[in-house]
């Protein structure tokens, strides 16, 4: 019998009660498939850092490696500011196992109502994939004459060679097991150093998948394209960002919040 | 590392009214990257039939059961599925 240990990391708010069931779930699975899961709580929330002053304790991705996966629920609580439960738990993890995926499946259930007048289960079926490690979600930058009306603030984005074609790699081959068509989120117009450097990327690993077809649209008429066409989709890779943003309006159109997925990977 | 992309919710928490299906899913996509890819359809499968026949559902997708009731329909779907398999 197969058998795998995972951290369980139910959080704040709605993700103690939801994570109780998805283990009810995977408990019905494992029985019938002959797998063996074993669970282990760690109590890392917003609670723990407004007892202890940390999200979770500093020796927390060492805890984590021996386990096969993490089985998380949600972060964030009113009166932690939200930065506090991203850049405390959720960022430390992604990076630290180098989880430079994120990948986002959007599908339209029988079942469900849609947002969008005349779209029917099985017509929309979209995977987002967020670049999960570098990007506009940056630790460089800084501020300079605070509370003086010259006050300012500067934040770097970051787009390696390395992670923008490790992500928009991985795109490619996820659409070859399903559509063959991968769309980049990009605004190469306006944003005029790294966007272009992500085309560049883009174009140059398209050219390795020749069977793919591929497509590329500025962020802008994207989001106006997921509300209008978002049949026209299959796989759709962006930077940290973008990714962030898609996945919720892609949430938003196939119904709920309640139904979206999500998977940070190392592959 | 696996989680649904919604937040903790603080406007609900406590009722017992969250949808579980981004948890129980993102669950499956666990399995699947685990290699246990049979498994990890079974519990898609067994959503989509949940979801589809309608019956429990969430408030946020117009029913009025609670998370258990949806989270335990789904894992006795599972048990169907997987039996004919």
């Amino acid at each position: 019998m197969k058998s795998y240990k995972i951290a369980v990391i139910e959080g704040d708010g709605i993700g103690r009660e939801v994570v109780p069931e998805g283990i009810r779930v995977l408990e019905a699975a494992a029985r019938r498939f002959g797998i063996s899961l074993s669970w282990t709580n760690f109590d890392w929330s917003c609670e723990t850092y407004l007892s202890t002053g940390r999200m979770m304790p500093e020796n927390a991705l060492e805890l984590l490696r021996p386990f096969d996966a993490i089985y998380l629920g949600a972060v964030g609580y009113p009166g932690v500011p939200d930065h506090v439960s991203l850049w405390g738990l959720l960022i430390p993890i992604r990076r630290g196992f180098k989880q430079y995926v994120n990948l986002r499946p959007c599908r339209l259930l029988e079942g469900i109502k849609t947002p969008l007048a005349d779209r029917r289960a099985g017509e929309i079926d979209f995977c987002i994939v967020r670049e999960n490690s570098e990007g506009e979600y940056s630790e460089i930058g800084g501020r300079l004459h605070r509370n003086t009306d010259l006050e300012m603030a500067i934040q770097e984005t970051v787009f390696t060679r390395r992670g923008c074609d490790r992500v928009i790699s991985y795109a490619f081959e996820l659409a070859r097991s399903r559509k063959n068509h991968v769309t980049s989120a990009t605004k190469s117009n306006g944003i005029v150093f790294t966007m272009p450097f992500w085309d560049e990327r883009f174009n140059a690993i398209a050219k390795t998948y020749t069977e793919v077809k591929a497509d590329q649209y500025h962020i802008d008429i994207l989001t106006a394209h997921f509300v209008s066409h978002p049949d026209r989709f299959d796989v759709v890779v962006g930077s940290n960002l973008f990714g962030d943003i898609l996945s919720d309006l892609g949430a938003a159109v196939v119904g709920s919040m309640g139904l979206a997925p999500s998977a940070n990977l190392n592959p | 590392m696996f989680e649904p992309v919604h937040g903790s919710a603080p406007d609900i928490a406590g009722k017992g009214i969250a949808n579980p299906v981004a948890q129980i899913w993102s669950g499956a996509m666990m399995l699947e990257h685990l290699g246990e890819k049979p498994a990890a359809q079974a519990i898609e499968q067994a959503i989509f039939r949940v979801i589809a026949r309608r019956d429990p559902l969430t408030p946020d997708i117009g029913g009025k059961a609670k998370t258990q009731d949806m989270g335990e329909a789904i894992a006795a779907e599972v048990s169907a599925v997987a039996a004919i398999v």
